[in-house]
């Protein structure tokens, strides 16, 4: 055999046979390794003081108008779950988005102009999922039903990219950053890690080491671009394990304003047309970010083991309508706690409480502390 | 003369196995080059490298002036070639089947036009009509190769060999599957070429077939070229027979025995046979007539082409 | 020489016989699409735009392409480019050509080429005989595209022909590898399955998740992309990468049939 191959290399073939060689080892170590190595090197960077970055990540100097957004998520779900929402008949538009984004991950093109318009694009192999907002109208398309649903906003609310955002989409990475450097003083270790390639930008990367032993989350890394100070990405590793749990990052981005055209909708011949108002329009998970007048909101503890807890929504059996929901709740495992009986759904990175009375309590905490700190709601 | 073919040590193995073993060609401008063999003695192989086919394993190739393989399209230009057996398209005429194979190294035969001298140009433009006409296949040239007899696919492979008028025709066993009339044109055919200028390099293994027609010729066995030169070479290689006929055939052979040392032998038709030797037959003659012997015959007999062969290989070529 | 032998392969019967078939497959789906109607429901069963073919005919065409890229293309591709050297070794026709004063090179890039083109123009033929037939049973008129904005049917035209182009350069890689195969062997057919046999096994692995590492090497791996057409604006990236892994991939097999071929003792 040895010698058969030594044969090979001495023939005249085996010698013009080098040059594709060569070319597919470079191929391939350019499609394989090349990004990898990409990622490892090391952008040189002046460096910064922690305080510095967290400064800079808050006030960027450069807007961000289109991009491509990747979501993750390894959040270990029950399994039970995973394969109820993941085997769901037809797990089209936002609901199936959101199964997407809790079970594996979602990639999704945006658009804005910073003022009123915002363009969102979920492609997917077949088909594709679109948010339109501009001034006093947002539309949803998702083309796999041919649905066009036009969100009637509340009387008096303006369609900003910030409302529209967290109503439809995988929140940016910098909604996320700011929620968290929000909470800093609370008690975490703030180091800087070495830089990184973040969407071809050169990036610093903060991290963030929650100093409380009760919560879920291990490290919370965020990458602040360079140059312009935005927030690139934020990977969330769990407590006790060295893989990303949960990350939201850029993997494009433009600093140049789009043409006008990629916000502009009008509903196409033989569309269906849909009108909701956003209540209905939400999903049950985005619903935390939404006061509505009856629905009372409460933290307990503070930092990264904080609880929100929120009482007064629909009860939960009403809202388990959707595959989301009853999937949620039928993978849980049932409590009776300080109030009330509910179930308990355990992630990596959080524990999430929905009561049978419509409250529902999360955190970064494991069960244990969770169901603790409900005793003194 | 100029050397159209020369091969130095040309070497092919497979494996273990020699299949051409250090064979020097030497092929001269105008010969008509018999290149004999029996079936397996590595003919075919030295062809298709002289074509540049397949690869040395060792030795060198010259053809035309170029070297083969490195050079080998530039020294096509001029070479029309049939190599073992037809390779035909059976869907497609014979008229279009030239047609196609006219196309391909046309332009190589436009680049070797114009780096030529006005006085040595080359044909680009086949000729199909007067290549199908040398090869006698001008009546079916429309019908699909398909409904040829071996002999017409044969023909159509010369006549693809023809397309061009070329210095150097390269044939390996041309007259494979024909019938005996079309081994008598394509002998006539083949004397027709060389008289115009053409070379020919003709490779068989039915030694009769091209015995009359070649000037030079090259022998193969086992791989090895035992003999390379002209025809009349060769045969001189065999000594000259004599046949005697007298009156007195006993006499006659003491005679021919005591005097001039020779060994002949009483053949079934009552003749002596013996070999020649260094003896001049008008002594010979002087000396039977001089003993009152009545001498009706007396004749040297040339050694045919297959006899040399036989001679120097020690087989019949025709062992297929 | 070219023109010789683009001629040659546009005559062959196999050839009308490809076509021929390639051209039933929107023909088919249209009269059936015409004599049922649209599936039902059209929450996005079966391939992609089947749905909308009814409503507007110039989806037949996209639809046609996006179902016959799976299978029938790569499958008359190979055996075109499993032809390319092995059909002139059968018979001993390949020393014929090589006596003549081609060089191998060339030859062979000859051959590529034509079955570069015969594979674009087997998507081609797809798309356009679907665009035909869905106008000649539906009405045709302005194109909504994935993205829910409407395009002149002009436009919906042009990004038809682009999805073909697109359909017949992602079977590139597969004329390279069917090339090579072909300069391997004296047999059209061996050629042809080795080839077909490699498409339909990377197409598999393609959907194995344990590999999806190294999946963006397969040639199959963005074929899917060529949808990304029809969305408003047009998502480059992914066309962008099956161009390069074309590229990539033609390089490499290309390259080793130069490899071969030039250095191959021919036989037949």
């Amino acid at each position: 055999m040895s010698n058969a191959v030594s044969r090979l290399f001495k023939s005249r073939f085996g010698v013009r046979l080098a040059v594709p060689a060569v070319v597919a080892v470079g191929a391939v170590g350019t499609a394989l390794i090349y990004p990898q190595v990409v990622s490892a090197s090391v952008p040189s960077l002046a460096p910064k003081t922690p305080a510095q970055l967290i400064e800079s990540a808050l006030t960027p100097t450069g807007k961000i108008y289109s991009g491509t957004v990747v979501e993750t998520s390894g959040l270990g779900l029950p399994s039970s779950l995973v394969n109820q929402l993941s085997g769901g008949s037809t797990s089209s538009g936002l609901s199936g988005l959101l199964t997407q984004a809790l079970t594996s991950g979602v990639t999704a093109n945006f658009w804005t102009d910073h003022s009123s318009s915002l363009r969102v694009q979920v492609p997917s192999s077949s088909g594709e999922f679109d948010v339109y907002a501009s001034a006093g109208s947002v539309w949803e398309w998702d083309s796999a039903t041919n649905t066009a649903t036009n969100v009637k906003l509340p009387t008096g609310t303006q369609a900003t990219s910030g409302t529209t955002s967290t109503t439809s989409t995988p929140p940016s990475p910098s909604t996320i950053a700011d929620a968290l450097l929000s909470h800093l003083p609370a008690g975490a270790t703030v180091t800087v890690d070495s830089p990184q390639y973040v969407a071809g930008q050169a990036a610093y990367v903060l991290n963030l080491a929650p100093n409380d032993s009760s919560s879920l989350i291990g490290s919370v890394q965020i990458a602040v671009d360079a140059s312009t100070g935005n927030v690139l990405g934020v990977w969330i590793t769990p407590t006790g394990s060295s893989s990303v749990a949960f990350s939201v990052a850029y993997s494009a981005v433009s600093f140049t304003a789009p043409s006008s055209s990629v916000f502009s909708f009008t509903v196409p011949n033989g569309a269906t047309v849909k009108t909701v108002t956003p209540s209905t329009a939400l999903s049950p998970t985005g619903g935390s970010s939404t006061t509505t007048p009856s629905v009372t909101h409460k933290t307990i503890g503070s930092g990264f083991s904080t609880v929100e807890v929120i009482s007064g929504l629909p009860q939960s059996s009403s809202s388990g309508s959707s595959t989301l929901m009853s999937g949620l709740l039928g993978s849980g495992t049932k409590v009776t706690t300080a109030i009330g009986s509910g179930t308990v759904v355990t992630t990596s990175v959080a524990t999430v409480f929905v009561g049978d009375n419509g409250t529902v309590a999360f955190g970064a905490v494991p069960q244990s502390v969770l169901l603790a700190d409900l005793g003194q709601a | 003369m100029a050397e159209l073919i020369t091969t130095a040590g040309l070497t092919k193995s497979y494996g273990e196995k020699l299949a051409v073993d250090s064979v020097d060609l030497s092929v001269p401008e105008g010969s008509v080059y018999g290149f004999l063999g029996p079936n397996g003695s590595g003919k075919t192989t030295t062809i298709r490298m002289l074509l540049g086919l397949i690869f040395p394993t060792a030795g060198e190739i010259e053809l035309l002036g170029h070297p083969v393989p490195k050079e080998t399209t530039r020294a096509l230009v001029d070479v029309g070639a049939v190599v073992e057996g037809p390779g035909l398209y059976p869907t497609l005429s014979a008229r279009r089947y030239l047609q196609r194979m006219s196309r391909y190294g046309r332009g190589e035969r436009r680049r070797a036009l114009s780096a030529r001298a006005q006085g040595d140009a080359i044909a680009v433009a086949p000729d199909i009509d007067a290549a199908l006409e040398m090869v006698g296949l001008s009546k079916v040239g429309n019908r699909k190769v398909k409904a040829y007899s071996l002999g017409m696919k044969q023909r159509l492979s010369l006549a693809n060999a023809l397309l061009y008028p070329r210095r150097l025709l390269i044939l390996d066993e041309p007259t494979n599957g024909m019938d005996p009339q079309g081994i008598v044109e394509m002998r006539e055919l083949i004397i027709k070429l060389a008289s115009q200028g053409t070379t020919v390099f003709v490779s068989s293994h039915i030694l009769s077939e091209i015995e009359q027609l070649c000037t030079h010729v090259g022998v193969i066995q086992h791989g090895r070229l035992l003999f390379q030169g002209e025809m009349g070479e060769l045969r001189g290689q065999l000594p000259a027979r004599l046949s005697v006929g007298t009156t007195d055939q006993s006499a006659a052979g003491q005679l021919l025995r005591a005097r001039f040392g020779l060994q002949p032998r009483t053949e079934e038709s009552g003749l002596l046979t013996m070999d020649r030797g260094a003896v001049a037959i008008e002594d010979i003659a002087s000396a039977l007539v001089g003993a009152g012997i009545g001498l009706y015959r007396l004749a040297e007999d040339r050694p045919t082409l297959e006899e040399a062969f036989v001679a120097l290989t020690g087989e019949a070529s025709d062992v297929s | 020489m070219f023109l010789e032998e683009l001629g040659y392969v546009i005559k062959r019967r196999r050839t009308l016989v490809s076509f021929a078939l390639l051209a039933a497959i929107p023909i088919f789906l249209g009269v059936v699409l015409d004599i049922v109607g649209s599936p039902g429901g059209g929450h996005g069963q079966g391939p992609a735009f089947f749905d909308k073919v009814t409503h507007n005919g110039v989806f037949l065409g996209f639809t046609a392409v996006l179902t016959a890229q799976l299978i029938i293309i790569p499958l008359i591709v190979s055996i075109a480019a499993g032809d390319t050297i092995a059909g002139e070794a059968t018979d001993g026709k390949l020393r014929y050509l090589l006596s003549a004063p081609v060089s191998r090179t060339r030859l062979l890039a000859m051959k590529s080429l034509v079955a570069l083109i015969y594979a674009t123009a087997a998507a081609l033929t797809v798309v356009l005989v679907g665009l035909i037939v869905g106008a000649a049973l539906f009405p045709v008129g302005p194109v909504v595209t994935l993205s829910g904005t409407q395009i002149s049917l002009l436009d919906g035209i042009w990004r038809l022909l682009l999805v073909g182009l697109l359909a017949g350069a992602s079977t590139f890689s597969i004329v390279a590898v069917g090339v090579f195969a072909s300069t391997l062997t004296d047999s059209t057919i061996g050629a042809a399955a080795v080839t077909f046999g490699t498409v339909i096994i990377l197409s598999i692995l393609d959907g194995i998740p344990q590999l999806a590492h190294i999946a963006p090497l397969f040639l199959t791996h963005y074929w899917q992309t060529s949808i990304d057409l029809m969305r408003s604006p047009v998502v480059w990236s992914g066309i962008l990468k099956n161009l390069l892994e074309q590229a990539g991939w033609m390089v490499v097999f290309f390259g080793a049939a130069w490899a071969r071929f030039t250095t191959k003792d021919i036989l037949s």
